[in-house]
């Protein structure tokens, strides 16, 4: 397994804008890899010169081994890219929308409606084929746009945020989907900001003004946070959330339902002032934990105001 | 105190179709009460005919004792609402857009002014205001949204998806401006897509269909599961998920990174028979411990218990 | 009503109009467009009529003739031509208009006092300009015509027993005496930008709401149904009644077209009209949710009738009964006539009160219904 997608200090200027600021990642053959950032942050700069529809300004780019900069008709043939707003026919039967991209991509005739199946298949549409692709529920056409996409059998796949504004069991299967195409060897590139779908990838970077300000697995990216998350649960909750930041704002405390959760930076010295606040204003503690950080911790902490993790 | 919003067997009906069946829950006051759903689930109509934009087929509803159909300008006056579309004005500023609800709301003088350097110190917009609301960032846009909803001070604050599209710092941000009324005693009403956003009200109502499926403060419902899930951590999970398929009584695997998450029935298995029935040759499985299931579990396993309606 | 809430409404959708250069566009630049394109672009009167001639006889009094065609105004030299072959030709590539092609013996049997004749082909493709052409062509030959004889009777010594023994024929045009079609068209235009401003703009406002989503906001705010109303039409009256001004100070400026009666009259039945066409503008937007399908409405109702049933451009007498009757409804058909009575006659209110009245009518009818029917709510 080697390395099929490579960036090496990737910038891309829009006048005095620089978008993307000297980005360089590496992604193995086989893995699901997520590039998390705010809105505006570069994701979508970045994934278009990937797919050679953007020229970088300056940097190094190869994608399943072949230079984007200068053969990027090459590069297009060994990937799929599914843009936020993958078009689809709205007024073209599920089947028509998949005949049309695969003339689009000029499947040879032999195989062509072999695989057209197989991709009809794969996003579990074959009950809707005939079904106008606009009477489609949202996670049904994200699927069929990723069908599409995918009609040439790339080995290297771009999702940039694919599952906006679709419903949390179409997002399970959507990324079973993603799930068993890495298991068979492709390679997965996707952007996305929610912090849920983060989690199924095997390695993230996170981009925040145009530069990769932290990167490794999920769990790396959670054990690197400093200090400790408590999970208090009290029965005066909204009254200890008042206390707590108004007294050790810096704790950040959120209230989830009946529990609070603050974070610590020093348990040993902190604690015992918090449970003394606590006790002074009758707040009754029913239970303490540290629980582990989440990724929306990391995200936050990474893109807060002058953060940034060791990369 | 008499609650806040009181629903009795609320429906909408759309050409036939009903997009809200039958609603009947109540909501007290100074809650965070979450209506979580899908899209499509009827969230949106629901909050609009609460607000009182949108005539109900049949049943009642009243907001802070009011009825929405028969005094829905009563209500108007004591509710702030925040649609789910951005819906404020893109070429007018950040200061003009406030200025405008000020005096939709009737808000001015001193009180205009206090509120208004009030809000705009608790959405960060003060270095803003003078920006075209269309030229703001996603998560700017939506707290200043959610300033002019709240420019007269509201007794029930209504939220529309408050944090679709809206990258997580900002959504935190926006949570502690919710937290602040909470202090204040402001009801909140907010609809989400995000069960990891359910995690944060007080009590949810889990909506599909235009119906109910469950109701209660998140930590009860986790309890109400009907799935018992186990996360194993495993050296490659992809070539893993394959061989588990005939693992008795599975009910889906899903795959985090490194780690595996089994949903079994309640009751249906127990760590260490799983850890035997996962015991290879090497020694490939890392770890494994039982966790409590997510709100998403939940919903998933209340939506695929349902009997499928065609 | 309260006014805090109404002033907030006219103050924003001013804003909205300055920042929005589609507003701008609409609102300040189509009038003068308008005014440009139709005032020079449609002439019911003709100018400098390109004109060939093949002049077989190649005498003094075929050039004198010539002379006098070119003189007038109306043709204006477009080259000598040799055979009727040349003249379809200039005709084909529209070249020429007009042809004059003079016999061989033309000067010789004028000058014998024969009778000849001088042959005039128009390019009919034009039916308008052809007929005037022809009208005005005719014209100068009698004028020459009249000329030759008083010439010859003076020459052969002979007084007439009267001043002016030539009868010559003088037509007049009252009220428009040069026939400038551009004094006709200016009243056209306030008619068709005043009802586009009225009804377009203000579907565009409100339905433009609906779409955003902010009539939702502030359909749950507690504003009334008559505040919002109130609060969307005012600015785009106001901005109707600069339009008007403005087209009014460029007809003057641009083409020399005066007001002949009372400005205050004027600016009186525009405010009338612009009643009508807001209230037709609020319909508009109470059947269409989309700011396309009411642009396409709001079009249709405003841009064909006061163009094509308003007498701006075809003379109501000439329509069949039906469509005579339902020009009636039409707001259009009454402001252009006020507009006319006032700009090139220069009547008063004692002789265009039946279009005041009319106005009214339409105006009350058409914006109480829908100031009645307006609901603050989405469905």
């Amino acid at each position: 397994m080697g390395i099929t997608i490579e960036a090496r200090n990737l910038v891309r200027r829009f006048g005095v804008f620089t978008a993307v600021d000297g980005v360089s990642f590496a992604v193995q053959e086989g893995e699901i890899f997520g590039f998390l950032g705010p809105n505006g942050a570069g994701k979508s700069t970045t994934i278009k010169m990937l797919c050679g529809i953007l020229a970088p300004t300056s940097g190094e780019l190869w994608v399943g081994g072949v230079d984007v900069r200068t053969y990027p008709e090459e590069a297009k043939h060994r990937i799929g890219y599914m843009s936020q707003k993958f078009s689809l026919y709205e007024d073209l039967t599920v089947w028509e929308n998949i005949e049309f991209y695969a003339g689009i991509y000029r499947l040879p005739k032999e195989s062509k409606g072999g695989w057209m199946e197989k991709m009809l298949a794969l996003s579990g549409l074959e009950e809707e084929k005939h079904r106008l692709a606009g009477d489609l529920p949202g996670g049904y056409k994200q699927r069929l746009a990723l069908g599409c996409a995918l009609l040439h059998d790339p080995p290297i796949i771009f999702l940039d945020e694919p599952t906006a504004g679709v419903d949390p069991i179409s997002r399970r299967n959507f990324w079973e989907l993603i799930a068993q195409m890495a298991g068979k060897g492709k390679t997965i590139f996707v952007t996305t900001h929610y912090m849920d779908e983060a989690e199924h990838c095997d390695r993230l970077a996170l981009i925040n003004n145009g530069k990769i300000v932290a990167a490794g697995t999920p769990t790396q990216l959670k054990e690197r946070q400093t200090g400790v998350l408590l999970e208090v649960a009290t029965l005066q909750p909204i009254r200890a959330f008042a206390l707590v930041r108004r007294e050790l704002p810096e704790t950040n405390p959120a209230l989830f339902g009946s529990l609070l959760h603050v974070s610590l930076s020093d348990r040993a010295a902190m604690e015992e002032r918090l449970l003394e606040l606590f006790k002074n204003e009758n707040i009754t503690v029913d239970s303490m934990s540290a629980i582990s950080f989440s990724l929306e911790d990391v995200f936050c902490q990474v893109m807060g105001p002058g953060g940034t993790v060791g990369v | 105190m008499p609650s806040a919003i009181v629903l009795k067997g609320l429906v909408k009906e759309f050409s036939g179709i009903r997009a809200v069946d039958g609603l009947s829950f109540s909501v007290e006051r100074g809650e965070i009460f979450g209506l979580v759903g899908p899209d499509g689930a009827g969230k949106t109509t629901t909050i609009r005919m609460l607000v009182g934009v949108l005539l109900p087929t049949s049943g009642t509803a009243e907001v802070a004792g009011f009825d929405v159909v028969r005094q829905p300008e009563e209500i108007k006056k004591r509710i702030g609402y925040m649609s789910q579309k951005f819906s404020l004005y893109g070429e007018l500023s950040v200061q003009e857009n406030l200025d405008f609800f000020a005096d939709i709301y009737l808000v001015s003088g001193r009180e205009k002014e206090a509120r208004q350097k009030r809000l705009l110190h608790f959405s960060k917009l003060g270095p803003f205001v003078g920006r075209q609301a269309r030229h703001l960032s996603g998560g700017m846009k939506q707290k200043l949204g959610l300033s002019c909803a709240l420019i007269h001070t509201p007794e029930i604050l209504f939220l529309d998806e408050p944090t679709t599209g809206v990258d997580p710092v900002s959504r935190r941000e926006l949570w502690e401006i919710v937290y602040d009324l909470l202090e204040e005693n402001v009801t909140i009403f907010v609809s989400t897509p995000y069960m990891d956003e359910a995690e944060r009200c007080s009590r949810v109502a889990f909506i599909h269909k235009g119906k109910i499926l469950a109701l209660d403060d998140p930590k009860q419902l986790k309890t109400t599961s009907g799935r018992e899930v186990f996360e194993v951590k495993v050296k490659n999970p992809r070539q893993w998920r394959e061989s588990l398929e005939g693992l008795p009584g599975l009910l889906e695997v899903e795959i985090f990174g490194d780690k595996l998450h089994l949903s079994f029935p309640k009751g249906g298995m127990e760590e260490t028979a799983l850890k035997e029935l996962l015991a290879r040759p090497g020694g490939a499985v890392e770890s494994i411990r039982k966790i409590v299931p997510s709100l998403e579990d939940l919903f998933i396993s209340l939506v695929k218990g349902q009997p499928s309606g065609g | 009503m309260r006014r805090q809430r109404i002033l907030a409404l006219v103050k924003k959708e001013f804003i909205t109009v300055r920042r929005d250069f589609s507003f701008a566009l609409n609102i300040f630049i189509l009038p003068l467009i308008m005014l440009v394109i139709y005032g020079y672009g449609i002439r019911f009167d003709i100018q400098y009529l390109p004109t060939v001639v093949w002049d077989l006889s190649q005498t003094p009094q075929s050039r004198d003739l010539v002379e006098k065609f070119f003189a007038s105004g109306y043709f204006r030299a477009a080259g000598m031509v040799d055979g009727y072959g040349q003249i379809e030709e200039r005709f084909d590539k529209g070249k020429a208009k007009l042809a004059l092609v003079f016999p061989t013996e033309f000067g010789s049997r004028l000058a014998r006092g024969e009778k000849t004749a001088v042959q005039i082909l128009v390019d009919g493709s034009d039916n308008n300009t052809a007929t005037l052409a022809v009208g005005y062509a005719s014209g100068i030959v009698r004028g020459y015509q009249a000329d030759l004889v008083v010439g010859k009777l003076v020459q052969k010594g002979i007084r007439l027993p009267f001043e002016t023994p030539v009868l010559t024929e003088e037509s007049r045009m009252w009220y428009n005496p040069e026939l400038k079609s551009v004094n006709f068209i200016v009243p056209g235009i306030i008619v068709v930008i005043m009802s586009m401003m009225g009804t377009v703009m203000t579907a565009m406002a409100i339905v433009g709401e609906k779409e955003r989503g902010t009539f939702e906001q502030v359909a749950a705010s507690p504003l009334s149904g008559m505040e919002f109303l109130v609060g969307k039409i005012a600015p785009y009256i106001l901005l109707a009644l600069v339009d008007m001004i403005l087209i009014v100070a460029a007809g003057y400026l641009l083409f020399q077209v005066p007001i002949k009666g009372s400005f205050a009259l004027l600016f009186l039945f525009a405010l009338l009209f612009v009643s009508v066409t807001t209230g037709l503008g609020l319909w508009v937007s109470s059947v269409s949710d989309s700011l396309q399908g009411a642009m396409t409405l709001a079009f249709l109702v405003t841009l064909l009738p006061s163009i094509l049933l308003s007498g701006f451009i075809f003379p109501i007498e000439n329509f069949p009964a039906a469509l005579k009757a339902l020009t009636y409804l039409n707001p259009g058909r009454y402001f252009i006539e006020a507009l006319r009575g006032i700009y090139l006659k220069g009547v008063g209110i004692s002789v265009l009160w039946p279009q005041a009245a009319f106005l009214s009518l339409l105006g009350a009818s058409l914006l109480g219904l829908t100031l009645l029917r307006f609901k603050k709510r989405l469905a």
